[in-house]
């Protein structure tokens, strides 16, 4: 226990100074001075409500199309499976900026389709559903693959039809998994900032929205801040049901993989391309139409116009914050992620920084620390906050899935419990440890919500270079926007290969 | 010799041990017998160091074992679930506790072949240890463990996921190797068969506690308890003893028993009879079924005379231990 | 290993080099783009280190200033308008840098230079519609301009807030907000800020606008951020009577700064020949020095003859109230 305390102290303490101790700061500035009639207000009333609603919406859709096609994806062999399986998590890394382009690209006022969706709810559920539907495909395969084939069998013996063993046998199965997934998805719909500002235009905002304009532009904290708390509250429930239902499937268990089997008959051929067909429309068109888009304003740009000295200075800028920030996420979401074994409450606060209103906590922080605020090691800070529960959720996950048995045995070999942790557990987790890195990488290169800090033009990254030239009129400045934002789409792309490329074969051999 | 004395464990509301004393000679082994949740394999972790007792001592060669790490007691453990290392192959698995106990990686990946060899795994070594068949991995897990020179081994049910035939063939390359080794053992089954096979003492454990402990022919001559009794496998047991399949007679002469059911096995026939002393279970190799006069049946009669000097009366209170 | 040492004493002599020379501490919105030669050129003459901090857009700079006006997290300020300087001063976070400076339009602050918040068109749209321009704002309510106009929400960004001021000057409160009901009606759009409504919104750029609440400058701008150069801009000021703004932007020393005389200097460099010459292609505004000469490509943006701009003392008195009353008038009701 005391142990626990000590690992966990560093990362905790970061927790509070840069998320807790801000939106503290904040809440005390307002002093409780909230409206008295902010609640009933029929405007917020509709915000809140909404964001309820289309975070349910997602989740519900994301059920609904993502369960087919993670059953052909556990199921069936088709040819460049493995290779698809892998591309799938491409969305999930793809920095928000570039999703909402995608997505504009497609379904806005010009989109390809002839199809103006912009105004409607569509456009955020469809950028909800880009990102999202990936989490729950995964979850749900994976849960498909730990069914052990003999139990489908049994119940085809038992006079099934395939249709009732899905329903009687693998959905009572699957649902912690996709119920796990839910929670996440809806976490991240509900709290989420860039891609609602981005797609939900005037009308089908979040309340996070909502809170940046309070407090960016009416400087309301009170309000701002109790809507902030509620926020928290609500998303910090779904967070200890998610963290409780996450460590009661991490049990360690004996995985007999099903074997999948290449599609039979014209219904599972058609059950299979309908599966693709939908996930090439829900996660392979925004990122298709983004590059076609850069490829064309690249066609358009002189080179020297493409890369000009603060092109250079972003990507560079880009490529060491990113280092840096996923060095010290990863640092402190090991702490966190080990200590975390067996404990909800630790499995849980790890979610914070997520759970926590970004617009608050950029605020908080410059009227915490206003000395701070302009300096690199802050910004840094926040880019690792943001980038940390991914470390640490991944390596919870793979150091409570890891048979005790196998520690035991290296301590009973002649191992103290350090070298036991150095030479079976620790290389055990680093693949899911790789995994979590490269996911916080991809995170501090996308993210959107760092741009609400205060900033210096030596700081130049992508994302704020892409928002730089799209505050100026004129064609050239919209080309490079497009074209840098194609650029961060391979970044996220290289971050993604750093997830699944090496050594995932070895992942899917592993008999634990 | 390893000596346990007193030890007490509970986890809430479960106790898995009660005051419990064993001792283990020097080359012997004992196998710790006793239904699932008995207390078994907590035992077991309490004197690898995995858990510690709430009271009691243990002691090695004289040595206080509780005082030390589980490394530093030279006590090998071989799983359940062999508990082999995924990241690494079959001779780095076997190496891992000489580097362990401070030998060079390359003198001990000598070693380790070696051990490799003499579980039958030779030239094997470099192959990742999932790519194994259970007897292999079985016998990677053996070697992982004698290879350190263990003072003592304690094996955990560790022939329970092989099938039949491949468990009788490791429980004998088991014995043969560990007795060869002269290395004490404690072994954790549920398995009667596979005890009395392997151990030269076995101790019965229930709730916690050691019911009795004594060689198989002992156990079996004189079991302390209708409970023990019927847990090693004794089918007649009455209130103050067994009776074993030779005190009952089948003779044309005796008095009839009535056939309550019948079942056919491999090697005869198993009768459930009501004699004059109860409910028998009477079991007749193919042999004597075929000397019958009359085939047995269901609803039919038979001969059987019981020898009550046969008896088996319940081990004295002082002899159980 | 040799390279850790010798970084390490590189950046303890650069921290000493940069130890001995003051700091003066900037504070401007994110469109502040004074060239860097320029920059190096006043840190050199001063032998001062500038740390130039980018704090969002105008709005947002100027409530990051009011939050820390316990510690202020700058020496001196760049980018405050006539519509933020009532509220900055009320607030107490500004110090006048000179009285001989100070700029009726923008008072308690040094002028740097002005533009005008106007409609744009997209002329390509317009010929190919062969529709007639709007001579009015009134027009804008007509059915022929359904679903033509896109805005900016006055809450979250300058421009759509410079739009609004202007419609209230020229017709009186509540006229205005008739206007902006009738507008509502007749299919206004609302973006968040300037740059989803020009590069989203607005017909030019993908959207379904053809127009805009931009500056009067953007033409140019087309024009200039061109590939080939243009002869024409494909867009146009649409200077309809009451609907331009007047938009002057300034510098002022930030109360409890550290550097008040480099504050000053720091305002004498933006108003320096130099500075003011590099402001139309970089910022896309109007010098305030006379005499400056413009670069050729402002003979694309024509500069507007009148504008409807109240004080800045009213802007600061009732914008907030008017903003609120706009929400109410234009997006709530819609609700």
């Amino acid at each position: 226990m005391n142990k626990r305390v000590l690992l966990a102290a560093l990362p905790l303490a970061f927790l509070i100074v840069f998320s807790l101790a801000p939106l503290a700061r904040l809440l005390a500035e307002g002093r409780g001075a909230v409206s008295a009639g902010l609640l009933s207000d029929a405007y917020l009333q509709w915000r809140i409500g909404w964001s309820f609603l289309q975070a349910a919406l997602t989740c519900l859709l994301c059920l609904l199309i993502g369960l087919p096609i993670a059953w052909s994806f556990a199921r069936f062999d088709f040819f460049g499976k493995p290779w698809l399986w892998r591309l799938l998590m491409l969305p999930f890394v793809m920095p928000t900026l570039v999703a909402a382009m995608g997505v504009l690209a497609l379904f806005g006022p010009q989109g390809v389709f002839g199809l103006n969706l912009q105004d409607t709810p569509v456009l955020l559920l469809y950028g909800n559903l880009f990102f999202n539907l990936p989490l729950m495909i995964r979850a749900v395969g994976e849960g498909l693959e730990r069914l052990p084939p003999s139990r489908l069998l049994a119940a085809r013996t038992l006079g099934a039809s395939p249709w009732r063993v899905f329903w009687r046998v693998e959905w009572p199965a699957l649902r912690p998994w996709a119920g796990s997934a839910c929670c996440l998805i809806f976490l991240y719909c509900f709290s989420g900032f860039g891609l609602a500002l981005l797609l939900g235009g005037q009308r089908y905002a979040t309340v996070e929205v909502e809170i940046y304009q309070l407090v960016a532009y009416e400087l309301n904290l009170a309000d701002a801040g109790a809507l902030a708390l509620l926020m928290l509250a609500a998303t910090g429930a779904l967070m200890l049901l998610y963290a409780w239902l996450e460590r009661r499937m991490a049990a360690p268990m004996k995985v007999e993989r099903a074997v999948a089997q290449a599609p039979a008959g014209w219904r599972q051929r058609a059950l299979l391309l309908a599966s693709l067909a939908l996930l090439l429309v829900f996660a392979g068109l925004p990122l298709l139409a983004v590059a076609a888009r850069a490829l064309a304003a690249l066609g358009r740009l002189d080179w020297a116009v493409v890369w000009q000295e603060d092109t250079r200075l972003a990507l560079w800028n880009t490529c060491r914050f990113t280092l840096a920030a996923t060095a010290l996420a990863t640092a402190l979401g090991i702490l966190q992620g080990v200590a975390a074994k067996g404990s909800l409450g630790l499995r849980a606060a790890a979610f914070l920084p997520l759970l926590v209103s970004p617009v608050c906590v950029a605020f908080g922080l410059l009227l915490l620390y206003p000395a701070l605020t302009a300096s690199l090691g802050l910004l840094l800070a926040a880019y690792a906050l943001l980038a940390w529960p991914f470390v640490a959720r991944n390596l919870t996950q793979a150091l409570e899935s890891l048979p005790v048995s196998l520690p035991a045995a290296a301590r009973t070999l002649g191992a103290s419990p350090w070298r036991a942790f150095w030479r079976v557990s620790w290389p055990l987790a680093l693949p899911a440890l790789r995994r979590g890195a490269a996911f916080a990488a991809a995170t501090a290169l996308g993210e959107f919500a760092v741009t609400l800090f205060l900033s210096r033009p030596e700081w130049l990254t992508l994302t704020t270079l892409v928002y730089q030239r799209l505050g100026r009129p004129g064609q050239e400045n919209a080309d490079l926007a497009v074209v840098l934002s194609g650029v961060l789409m391979m970044l996220s792309l290289l971050a993604f290969c750093v997830i699944e490329w090496p050594g995932s074969r070895q992942d899917r051999r592993k008999p634990c | 010799m390893l000596t346990v004395q007193g030890i007490s464990k509970r986890f809430g509301q479960r106790v898995v041990a009660d005051a419990l004393s064993l001792e283990v000679a020097a080359g012997e082994m004992v196998a710790l017998l006793g239904p699932s949740g008995s207390g078994k394999s907590s035992l077991l972790n309490m004197i690898a160091g995995l858990s510690s007792p709430d009271a009691g001592t243990v002691t090695l060669n004289g040595e206080d074992l509780l005082a030390q790490p589980p490394e530093a007691r030279h006590v090998a453990m071989i799983f359940q679930d062999f508990a082999l290392f995924p990241h690494l192959d079959a001779r780095d698995n076997a190496a891992f506790g000489l580097v362990e106990r401070g030998m060079a990686r390359k003198q001990a990946r000598g070693l380790a072949e070696e051990a490799l060899a003499e579980v039958g795994l030779s030239g094997q070594g470099h192959r990742r240890v999932w790519t194994l068949s259970g007897g292999e991995q079985q016998r990677v897990a053996l070697a992982r463990a004698l290879v350190t020179s263990p003072r003592l081994m304690l094996l955990d049910e560790p022939f329970s996921s092989l099938d039949a035939h491949l468990r009788e063939q490791m429980q004998a390359e088991f014995r043969q190797r560990l007795r060869s080794a002269n290395i004490p053992a404690l072994l954790v089954t549920h398995d009667r068969d596979e005890a009395f096979a392997m151990a030269d003492k076995v101790a019965v454990l229930h709730q916690g506690r050691i019911v009795q402990c004594a060689a198989p022919a002992a156990l079996q001559a004189a079991p302390a308890s209708a409970w023990l009794a019927r847990f090693i496998g004794f089918d007649n047991v009455l209130d103050d003893g067994v009776l074993p399949q030779e005190a009952l007679r089948v003779e044309s002469g005796q008095p009839p028993a009535r056939i309550l059911s019948l079942s056919r096995q491999a090697d005869g026939v198993r009768l459930e009879v009501e004699a004059v002393v109860g409910r028998l279970v009477l079991r007749l190799s193919a042999r004597e079924a075929a000397a019958l006069p009359v085939p047995p049946e269901v609803g039919g009669e038979i001969g059987l005379g019981v020898d009550l000097a046969r008896m088996r009366g319940f081990a004295a209170p002082d002899k159980i231990l | 290993m040799k390279l850790i040492p010798s970084t390490l004493m590189l950046s303890l002599s650069l921290f000493a080099a940069f130890a001995g020379a003051a700091e003066l501490r900037v504070l401007t919105h994110s469109s502040f783009a004074v060239s860097k030669p320029l920059l190096a050129e006043f840190e050199k003459q001063n032998g001062v280190k500038l740390s130039i901090v980018k704090a969002g857009d105008a709005g947002e700079m100027v409530n990051k200033l009011i939050l820390t006006r316990a510690q202020p997290i700058a020496d001196v300020v760049y980018g405050v308008d006539n519509t933020l300087i009532g509220k900055a001063q009320s607030a107490g976070v500004l110090e006048a840098a000179g009285k001989e400076k100070a700029d009726p339009a923008l008072p308690g602050a040094v002028s740097v230079d002005y533009g005008y918040v106007a409609l744009n068109i997209d002329k390509a749209w317009f010929a190919k519609n062969k529709l007639p321009l709007p001579k009015t704002l009134d027009d804008l309510t007509r059915p022929a301009y359904k679903d033509l106009l896109v805005v900016e929400n006055p809450a979250t960004s300058s421009p759509g807030l410079a739009f609004l001021l202007a419609t209230i000057q020229s017709q009186g409160e509540d006229k205005a907000f008739a206007f902006w009901g009738k507008l509502r009606a007749n299919g206004v759009k609302v973006a968040k800020g300037w740059t989803e409504a020009y590069y989203t919104d607005f017909s030019r750029n993908g959207g379904s606008r053809p127009i805009v609440v931009s500056y009067a400058t953007s033409p140019a701008a087309e024009v200039f951020y061109s590939k080939e150069k243009l002869n024409e801009s494909p867009t146009a000021n649409l200077l309809l009577p009451g609907s331009v703004f007047r938009q002057v932007e300034g510098a002022a020393l930030v109360k409890g700064g550290k550097e008040p005389e480099l504050a000053r200097k720091f305002i004498e460099f933006l108003r320096s020949e130099a500075v003011q010459k590099d402001i139309p292609t970089s910022m896309w505004m109007y010098p305030v020095r006379e005499g400056v000469a413009l670069d050729p490509v402002y003979k694309f943006a024509e500069k507007p003859s009148s504008h409807a701009t109240p004080d800045s003392k009213r802007i600061a008195d009732k914008s907030a109230q008017w903003v609120g009353r706009w929400t109410r008038v234009v997006l709530k009701s819609a609700q």
